[in-house]
């Protein structure tokens, strides 16, 4: 259901890994992996902007791009 | 959900020992600060001040992260902060934060109820801090009888009115490092004014949450943009400890004209 698509992020900042998230061919949310500079963060997806029916109102990360799916579903 | 990761703990620590030492000498100093900012707002007058001093009070003392009035509660006294720092925040249903103001010694922060019987937003400590309980019933006869401290509460509540606009043009339209950097310059111009220290250092006593509770960004963005007003050379950090090293930039990156402050920078 969900897809990934790596793309290189400006952020002006060293967070730039990033991948677009698409459900059933359409851009839902955007996840950047957080460099060093976030400390124990580092290294973890950030939700950094949310389409449709995601949530965006408190800042959430997570371990792997695939948990993106499993914390929607919860959301719910 | 993402937790604050920052680990400081020494956020003004010199100027909380120093106020505890004065009022253990003498509790009528527990005013002393706040007839200073006072005496900035009116032209007051002995038996202003000594009006001030006679108040009733009691003395407390919060650790961090602790509730002073919550939202709806019925507000009997006014408190005046006396060391530490508070923050001034209201809620959606669901639960999401935003922290409307900061505060610091001297401050009264809940004025609004000399005339107002109900609390409409939440006070929240970000740090330990000790304040003054007035009552408001006190408080508001003084005012009565005495029209240059009326004046003097008047002009602070005003003052109080203009920051908020501030915050608002702050959080609706400026993006995200000048509304990271407006807040620093407002709280280094509000602290040095409130006699706390010089503007160019200071640690700040909230955690990146807090911050982005204030300016309607994520704990991760602030972050960001403390990083990046690092690498413009504008500040230098290490951990809470912030130096502006170069003021003028700073104010054109923050947008910030100290001017809405009036007397309070």
């Amino acid at each position: 259901m969900f897809s990934f698509q790596p793309v290189t992020l400006d952020t002006t900042s060293p967070d730039s890994e990033a991948a677009l998230v698409f459900r059933s061919g359409r851009l839902v949310a955007v996840l950047t992996r957080l460099s060093d500079i976030h400390a124990d963060l580092g290294g973890k997806w950030f939700l950094e902007a949310a389409f449709a029916d995601v949530p965006a109102v408190q800042p959430v990360v997570f371990e792997t791009m695939e948990q993106f799916g499993e914390w929607l579903s919860e959301e719910a | 959900m993402l937790e604050t990761y920052t680990d400081f703990g020494f956020y003004c620590f010199i100027d909380r020992l120093v106020d505890e030492e004065n009022m253990t000498a003498n509790d009528n100093d527990a005013f002393t600060r706040v007839i200073h900012k006072l005496e900035r707002l009116a032209p007051l007058e002995q038996a202003d001040r000594d009006a001030i001093r006679a108040l009733p009070f009691r003395i407390k003392t919060a650790p961090p992260n602790h509730y002073l009035v919550k939202e709806g509660a019925a507000a009997t006294d006014c408190c005046v902060l006396l060391t530490g720092y508070v923050c001034r925040h209201k809620t959606t249903s669901s639960g999401d934060r935003q922290i409307v103001s900061f505060h610091m010694p001297g401050d009264i922060l809940d004025l609004q109820h000399l005339l107002l019987s109900r609390a409409d937003h939440n006070l929240e400590t970000i740090t330990e801090a000790t304040f003054a309980l007035v009552p408001a019933e006190d408080l508001r006869r003084v005012a009565q009888q005495r029209p240059l401290l009326a004046e003097a509460l008047w002009r602070d509540t005003l003052i109080d009115a203009s920051i908020f606009r501030e915050w608002v043009l702050n959080v609706g339209r400026r993006d995200a490092k000048s509304r990271i950097a407006h807040m620093l310059c407002e709280f280094a111009a509000r602290r040095e004014k409130a006699g706390l220290g010089p503007p160019e250092r200071f640690n700040l006593p909230m955690t990146q949450e807090q911050i982005a509770d204030a300016t309607g960004l994520t704990s991760v963005h602030v972050n960001r943009m403390l990083f990046e007003l690092a690498a413009d050379g504008v500040i230098v950090r290490d951990k809470r400890e912030v130096e502006i090293t170069d003021w003028s930039r700073m104010c054109r990156v923050a947008d910030f004209n100290a001017a809405y402050l009036h007397e309070a920078a």
